[in-house]
């Protein structure tokens, strides 16, 4: 009995003792730590006064594409000034200073300019990461510079930058007088080396970029001539019009009677998909590139514009009025009105969704107290946020390539018969980064070229 | 008739001795079992403590990201465990203050308590008048208070109504209030560089604290498989200490038991 007795206790005690839980709980995500980042000044050998000019626009070029990505780098302002820092590399001082990557470079003179060799380290590792040679010239040192700082980038995140990608966008510059004339143009990443691509004295409109970057789509209001009861009339039609950037050849893709317009590339390029008025309503199309060949993709009574397509083809996205007012839905484009989803509830008016390159997110503008602001919201319809705010009007965001920054147009009025719109560009989670246009007309429809 | 009565005493006896020694067979295979249970399945045992952020959206976000990110970067200053004492009064205060915490965890306590969902929410919302004469003016008017803001403010972060376990117990009360706290102290210093972030890398650390809240030593449960990764989290928790000091309930668990901090999930 006496046995029992103590059997029982002690197994009493080991029982409690094993219920002594231990506590989890989830920290949560870290914040990033960012890579101190080091562009030394280039080593110069035997270089001439304009020579010395351009290697120092070099290193400014390269300084200020990594400006862009400063929610991952700190760019250390340091110079490690005749210290022969390309051929000996006082590895060890960087990383006592708390430096991540070095970048140094030896510029020496070529035949018309310079030529610029440069080498990357990853501080930690003592590796070299990066190492190439550049014959560059006045007339390419942008060009050049950015691919410089690609590459450095490539070798550091092993990811593809911005700094080779262009923005084509709209401008309204070229008006003199009554009549508005919107043309296309085509920039850098940063709104350096602006290029103008029509000249149609007319409205060029929503422009989209070939996934290879050789086509540019767009909607331009052009003018037909009717002939009815032998009287000819000029009928205005919104049609969709294709530039080579190659041959610098235009091409007429659709010139139904209506609206020709929102038209987009599917991934592989042999597709587009559009909205067409044809019929009566707005309704959005898939169209073959080469045959012109049609289908449905939505056929609703109400108006379905802007469309939108993740890089897979198996989501889109389009701005409808089927819920009385303008609303986001997406829908899978691959069957007329399959899976049709309405994803957003709120807001005044929306407009312009667009999806980010992984399809994970949609980016779109909203109507709220006296102007349009930028949101984010999640494809499934989840985790809506905010991206600006008391900063303009701000509408047709625009993603880049890596996913990383948004492109878009803010308006400020500065009189009642006076307003500017220009084009910014901002991170992805809504850090402004800097203006793209200045004093270039009201700018509009900003995109990335792939 | 004197034999017939011995046989049935005898058999009373018999049949209360054999129910007793039954019973208690029964009580020690219970606790055995349950106790190599248990020892078994030491995975088992752990008090996961989660976290809850709810994002009501009912209109056109106010906050932007970077707003939003500035009101969840203010950490908790010192650990404030409930007392039992004073329970109804800091619950109506904590409400009323309407403070926009992240890791803000509703605690159920049966019986004191009632589960603080949006259904209840409306319910408290529409039962206004007749809640009102009641003693508990402060929590109903907190709670009119949320839904007001839910309404009109929408998409802004609020107390959230997650509940996790039974604490019925004013300790496992207190110990919970007092984890709570830690991983805001612990992400401020919770950093990673680019190279590292969104690899899905994983680990589990377990700290064990004084008395006076220094962590004393800490344990690597589970390895991400990228050094630095653990290095990093680890130093993340050495930069946050010392923590609040707990309150001395507490203090003996946190020191044995200790508590799993995992990074990031």
């Amino acid at each position: 009995m006496k046995l029992i007795l103590i059997m029982f206790v002690l197994l009493f005690q080991v029982n409690a003792f094993a219920q002594m839980a231990v506590a989890e709980i989830a920290v949560g995500e870290a914040s990033v730590d960012k890579d101190k980042f080091v562009i030394d000044d280039a080593e110069m050998e035997s270089l001439g006064g304009d020579q010395k000019s351009l290697s120092n626009e070099l290193i400014d070029i390269l300084r200020n594409d990594f400006v862009f990505y400063k929610h991952k780098f700190n760019n250390v302002d340091y110079s490690d000034k005749g210290q022969a820092s390309y051929s000996k590399p006082n590895l060890t001082k960087w990383k006592e200073s708390g430096i991540t990557y070095f970048v140094a470079s030896h510029i020496s003179s070529s035949s018309g300019g310079i030529k610029a060799e440069f080498k990357a380290w990853s501080v930690l590792t003592g590796k070299e990461i990066f190492t190439q040679t550049f014959k560059i010239q006045r007339n390419n040192i942008r060009h050049m510079g950015h691919q410089i700082a690609d590459g450095i980038y490539r070798a550091v995140s092993g990811k593809t930058s911005i700094f080779n990608s262009k923005i084509v966008f709209v401008s309204d510059r070229g008006t003199h007088g009554k009549g508005t004339v919107k043309e296309l143009y085509i920039m850098d990443f940063d709104g350096n080396r602006v290029e103008k691509l029509t000249h149609f004295n007319s409205v060029v409109l929503s422009p989209s970029v070939a996934p290879d970057n050789s086509k540019i789509m767009f909607s331009v209001i052009a003018s037909h001539k009717e002939v009815s009861r032998n009287k000819v009339r000029i009928i205005k039609n919104i049609d969709l019009k294709m530039y080579d950037l190659k041959n610098k050849s235009f091409s007429t893709i659709s010139d139904k009677p209506g609206i020709n317009s929102g038209a987009i590339f599917s991934s592989s390029g042999d597709l587009i998909y559009l909205t067409l008025s044809f019929k009566g309503n707005a309704d959005i199309y898939e169209m073959q590139v080469g045959s012109g060949k049609m289908r449905n993709v939505t056929s609703h009574y109400a108006d379905d514009v802007d469309p939108s397509i993740t890089q897979d083809g198996s989501l889109m996205t389009f701005l409808s009025n089927r819920a009385g007012r303008a609303h986001i839905y997406t829908m899978d484009p691959s069957h007329p009105d399959k899976g049709v989803k309405r994803i957003s509830f709120v807001g005044q008016f929306n407009s312009a969704p667009r999806f980010s390159p992984d399809g994970k997110d949609i980016v779109f503008s909203s109507w709220i107290d006296s102007g349009f602001d930028l949101y984010r919201i999640a494809a499934d319809g989840n985790n809506l946020v905010r991206l600006t705010k008391d900063f303009g009007s701000n509408e047709e965001a625009s993603y880049s390539l890596d996913g990383e920054f948004i492109v878009f147009t803010s308006k400020r009025v500065l009189s009642r018969s006076k307003a500017v719109q220009d084009i910014y560009i901002m991170n992805r989670d809504g850090e402004i980064l800097g203006q793209l246009t200045q004093d270039f007309g009201s700018c509009y429809s900003a995109k990335f070229t792939n | 008739m004197f034999s017939a009565t011995m046989t049935d005493q005898k058999f009373t006896r018999n049949f209360m001795i054999s129910l007793g020694v039954h019973l208690l067979l029964v009580l020690v295979a219970y606790i055995a079992g349950s106790t190599i249970l248990n020892v078994l399945s030491s995975n088992n045992n752990v008090e996961i403590i989660r976290s809850s952020i709810r994002v009501d959206v009912v209109g056109m976000p106010k906050f932007t990201i970077k707003e939003l990110k500035e009101i969840q970067d203010e950490p908790i200053a010192k650990a404030e465990p409930e007392v039992q004492g004073a329970k109804l009064e800091t619950t109506v205060k904590d409400e009323a203050q309407d403070v926009i915490k992240k890791d803000d965890l509703v605690i159920q306590e049966k019986g004191t308590k009632k589960k603080s969902s949006f259904m209840n929410l409306i319910t408290d919302y529409s039962s206004k008048k007749v809640s009102a004469s009641e003693n508990k003016k402060g929590q109903i008017k907190s709670s009119n208070k949320n839904l007001d803001s839910l309404i009109i403010e929408g998409n802004r972060l609020s107390k959230g109504s997650a509940l996790v376990g039974d604490y019925t117990n004013e300790q496992t009360s207190e110990f919970s209030a007092y984890v709570q706290t830690l991983p805001e102290l612990v992400r401020v210093h919770w950093k990673l560089p680019t190279y590292l972030m969104n690899q899905n890398l994983k680990c589990k650390i377990a700290i064990y604290l004084s008395a006076s809240g220094e962590v004393v030593k800490t344990d690597l449960i589970e390895t991400s498989g990228q050094n630095e990764f653990d290095a990093r989290a680890e130093k993340a928790i050495r930069d946050a200490s010392p923590f609040p000091k707990p309150e001395a309930s507490v203090a003996p668990r946190l020191a044995n038991s200790g508590i799993i901090l995992k990074f990031p999930l």
